[in-house]
């Protein structure tokens, strides 16, 4: 034996350090065998050890993911109590209960205060797609207007974060960009364009026997006014399901669609 | 010999079997009498003994401080006893020779279990739902060390890692096999540096929970207040602000202590705070609410002086020339306590999980609001 065994009672940063394995071997052979008699000690480890992983986790990236997901959850559970059709009232209970804050496919809208210059953005929002879903946007590419940061890596200043990201300027032709999930095999495709004040939403190769899904627009600033939910419709172009958010103003907004449901579950 | 020991169900040795004589004079450095009846296995384990003691010289000393239980032993006359209690954990960790009544052997087992049955049983117990689930594990595990204790190499790790691995693995084990996912995910992460990456991903086929479970609604609402709650924590506590900012860079935004130190020793503080207020919102996507709710008390101590800022008396002592500066005028290189680059990559490191210590000290003594 290579220490003299720990008789004092262990304090929680002390159990950090063994949780994380900054400690020798002799200091945490010693804290072991002090956790083989007290009790008291066990539990503050055990409370140490789950609450130091959730923080272990913490980033600004899980930060945002956890506010995207809440923030989807919460806009689903409120829009599931102002709904009248009992059709939408199931699916969006079905949506909370099952794929609380997940999506098939989301991408985040940023207006500036004129609300000319907008944004599509997929930073920080992979943690919303729903596995099998539609997967995430592509970069966005802007129809019009000059294109101000893009790119797989942005540094700005000592910043740097990750994902695709357009810009337009307020100008002419300011207001025009769109951006199209990766489509693979066949699967349904959705695209977002702005068009002015208007959001256009559309999804090609929509699976045949589903009814087609709902789209929500969540403000994230709540005073900004309560989600907006739509259902997809088909379009002039029968292949396409199609809708459209008008007049929006100024802020920032997450466009999210309903899960797929499971094939050949009883989904949605 | 056994694969599976019978002696198992105490936190103490047993004491030795009152067999024949055995070889104590070859095995210990006292110089006992050889016993001709060892087993030939046990022949063969005295040179690798041997070989081992000259490794181990430098421990005799500690070798003569082994715990009373073990030092008991010796005075009940066992000599066999009094020779093994002698040997390093990796000497005993070599008696697997193949005759099942070896009694070097089982009083190796015996030792060893004396000396690393309690700290297993503490390693479990803090990783364990129960004292019951810990002390099944602790159980397991120490039947599967000494099952598989052919495969322990004193060149790649001491015995005591070797043990704690079983009880990992044990760990795993019991909660994949009751389904409990957040048990068997801490438990893998515990795991995880024991492996190699194709024997861990291989263990995450057997034992993973199978499938995803989508988190729930109320989950959700719960990891999210959870993070304000931090980020409140963190920007309104007391932390030295050259250590907050530092965990902001390296925790919150993944930048290496590297980088730190190449890209940001000469940025002042104040300017720091903006581009890590500002970082955390674009890398995030979060709306500036959410975190400039928290900045206030962090952009006010900014402007004050380096002793009204801080109030950590040892950061307090560690930087008497700071005395009298704005804090937001300091950079890190103020901070630096080396001169070299590697130095500084340490004093940031540092810094960071010093921050990371008191916000889990502090999260476990909130009250449980949002902890569990």
């Amino acid at each position: 034996m290579d220490s003299e065994p720990m008789v004092e009672c262990v304090g929680a940063e002390r159990l950090v350090d063994y949780f994380h394995g900054y400690l020798t071997d002799a200091e945490a052979r010693a804290i072991e065998e002090h956790l083989a008699d007290c009790s008291a000690c066990v539990d503050l480890a055990r409370r140490v050890r789950t609450v130091s992983r959730e923080i272990g986790s913490w980033t600004a990236r899980s930060h945002g993911e956890a506010y995207r997901r809440a923030q989807l959850a919460d806009a689903v559970a409120a829009a599931a109590t102002g709904v009248v059709d009992p059709g939408w009232s199931d699916r969006l209970r079905r949506w909370t209960d099952q794929c609380a804050g997940q999506a098939s496919a989301a991408i985040r809208l940023v207006k500036d205060v004129r609300g000319r210059a907008a944004r599509l953005a997929t930073e920080g929002l992979d943690g919303l797609l729903q596995p099998g879903g539609f997967g995430p946007f592509a970069e966005p590419a802007a129809a019009g207007g000059a294109v101000m940061t893009r790119g797989a890596i942005r540094t700005r200043g000592a910043v740097r974060t990750r994902g695709g990201a357009v810009t337009t300027k307020a100008g002419p032709n300011a207001g025009s960009l769109a951006a199209e999930t990766r489509a693979e095999g066949g699967a349904p495709v959705a695209r977002v364009a702005v068009r002015g004040d208007a959001l256009d939403v559309t999804v090609r190769n929509w699976r045949s026997g589903q009814p087609p899904p709902l789209v929500i627009l969540i403000p994230a600033d709540p005073s900004a006014g309560p989600p907006v939910l739509v259902e997809l419709r088909r379009g002039p172009d029968a292949s396409e399901l199609t809708a459209t958010f008008a007049s929006i103003g100024s802020g920032d907004y997450v466009v999210a669609i309903e899960p797929a449901a499971e094939q050949g579950g009883d989904g949605f | 010999m056994a694969d599976q020991p019978s002696d198992v169900s105490a936190g103490t040795a047993g004491p030795p079997a009152a067999g024949a004589p055995v070889d104590a004079g070859r095995l210990s450095k006292r110089g006992r009498r050889a016993d001709k009846s060892a087993c030939q296995a046990c022949e063969q384990l005295q040179a690798r003994l041997d070989t081992l003691e000259r490794l181990h010289e430098k421990r005799e000393a500690l070798l003569e401080a082994l715990a009373g239980d073990l030092d008991a032993l010796a005075q009940r006359g066992h000599a066999r006893a009094v020779a093994l209690v002698e040997m390093p954990d990796e000497a005993l960790a070599l008696t697997r020779c193949a005759d099942e009544d070896c009694e070097i052997c089982k009083d190796s087992f015996n030792l060893l279990f004396a000396r690393h049955g309690r700290a297993m049983r503490g390693h479990a117990l803090a990783r364990s739902r129960s004292e019951a689930d810990a002390d099944e594990v602790a159980q397991d595990a120490w039947l599967e060390l000494w099952r598989h204790r052919h495969q322990y190499s004193s060149t790649r790790a001491v015995f005591r890692a070797f043990a704690i691995h079983w009880v990992r693995r044990c760990l795993v084990r019991f909660y994949s096999d009751r389904k409990d996912r957040l048990q068997t995910e801490l438990c893998l992460d515990d795991l995880r540096g024991d492996l190699s990456d194709a024997e861990f991903e291989d263990l995450l086929s057997r034992r993973s929970a199978q499938g995803s479970v989508m988190a729930s609604a109320e989950a959700n609402v719960e990891r999210n207040a959870r993070y304000e709650w931090l980020l409140k924590e963190l920007l309104a506590g007391a932390n030295p602000p050259h250590q907050l900012l530092a965990f902001c860079f390296c925790k919150l935004l993944d930048w290496k202590p590297r980088e730190v130190v190449q890209e940001l020793s000469d940025t002042p503080l104040r300017q720091l705070a903006i581009e890590a207020k500002t970082g955390y919102m674009e890398v995030g996507a979060l709306p500036s609410p959410v975190v400039n709710l928290h900045c206030v008390k962090l952009d006010r101590r900014m402007e004050l002086r380096f002793e009204d800022a801080v109030a950590d008396r040892k950061t307090l002592e560690t930087y008497p020339g700071l005395f009298g500066r704005i804090v937001g005028d300091t950079t890190f290189r103020d901070y630096y306590t080396g001169s070299t680059t590697d130095a500084q990559c340490a004093n940031v490191s540092e810094w960071w999980w010093a921050v990371f210590r008191r916000l889990v000290a502090a999260a476990v003594n909130d009250g449980g609001r949002f902890w569990p």
